[in-house]
């Protein structure tokens, strides 16, 4: 082991670490933002819109992320008239690139998860709820979408480490992420594993340190569930 | 019974409906985990796929029919694996 040049490059792989978790970060943000009215479409079976909703999160999970990665960064460069378009700034950088992909990717997978928490939610509270006046939308504003936030915490935990994992497919395009930082290490001084291991360990801490947040979370939003 | 017979028509009915969803979920996701291979150089769909595309100068049209071949490939196992289910049904 080469602990003396992994600590040299420790910038590196610092830069590493806040690449990914900006990455996978905004990723989460947006697709939570997506998510939420994808799965409300699909819940209330509003037509048209809830079978949309319904083809995309099934297209975007039986698809691999790195070929939804390839299409938005090989793929569609390959048009004159996005390489002219406005657009073409950012489209051009991985990074967006990177988010974009991602933030589709998850909303797809949240979308399915929230859905399945709005189904789980128990009849009585919704009509708790209407029986003391409020409208539909009321009911969705203050009642549904709380609830289904909440119960939907232990499989988003798992989605934010699935996520976590799958974005070290950013550094095949060119992104320095931690797996990208470990690959250069490699690659500057020939080494075989030290910036895959160092990457590793990485990896591992930031999904322990995940664990724990959303564990304390659990604990604190679903109290209420605990018999 | 023996052993076997016993195994057979007893104890795999009844492990297959418990464990089938697990095994559908865990079907689907390697399926799709596949494709990382490719970065390291296996020829597989994802592989092709991107060194088409950039031999022909397209690579939308290749990363697209990549993408439908693992669609399709979900879709099929998906069908497959709930036929399957409902074969093994417990009534």
């Amino acid at each position: 082991m080469e602990y003396d040049l992994i600590w040299e490059h420790r910038g590196l792989f610092l830069e590493g670490v806040w690449t990914t978790i900006w990455l996978i970060g905004s990723s989460l943000l947006i697709g939570a933002v997506l998510a939420i009215p994808l799965a409300l479409f699909q819940a209330y079976k509003i037509p048209y819109l809830g079978r949309a909703a319904a083809t995309y999160s099934y297209a975007f999970r039986g698809t691999p992320l790195l070929v939804q990665l390839y299409l938005l960064y090989y793929g569609v460069s390959q048009f004159e008239a996005v390489r002219e378009s406005i657009f073409w700034v950012a489209l051009k950088r991985p990074e967006i690139c990177a988010v974009l992909a991602f933030s589709l990717n998850s909303a797809a997978y949240v979308c399915e998860m929230i859905r399945g928490a709005i189904l789980a939610i128990p009849q009585g509270e919704i009509e708790a709820a209407q029986a003391i006046g409020m409208t539909r939308a009321k009911v969705t504003r203050r009642i549904i979408i709380p609830s289904a936030l909440r119960r939907a915490l232990p499989a988003y935990s798992n989605e934010v480490i699935f996520l976590l994992h799958a974005s070290v497919i950013a550094s095949t395009i060119t992104i320095t992420d931690i797996l990208g930082a470990g690959r250069t290490l490699n690659g500057m001084y020939y080494l075989a594993y030290e910036g895959l291991l160092v990457a590793a360990v990485l990896y591992l801490a930031i999904v322990f340190l995940v664990d724990r947040v959303f564990k304390q979370a659990e604990r604190r939003y679903l109290a209420y569930l605990v018999r | 019974m023996t052993p076997r017979t016993y195994m057979i028509r007893i104890v795999w009915p009844q492990i297959v409906p418990l464990a089938l969803p697990s095994f559908t979920n865990n079907w689907l996701v390697l399926l799709k985990t596949t494709a990382l291979a490719s970065i390291l150089g296996l020829h597989d769909i994802m592989y092709n796929a991107h060194q088409a595309g950039r031999t022909s100068q397209e690579p939308f049209l290749f990363l697209l029919m990549a993408f439908c071949i693992y669609l399709g490939l979900t879709m099929i196992s998906d069908v497959g694996l709930r036929v399957l289910g409902k074969r093994y049904a417990l009534k």
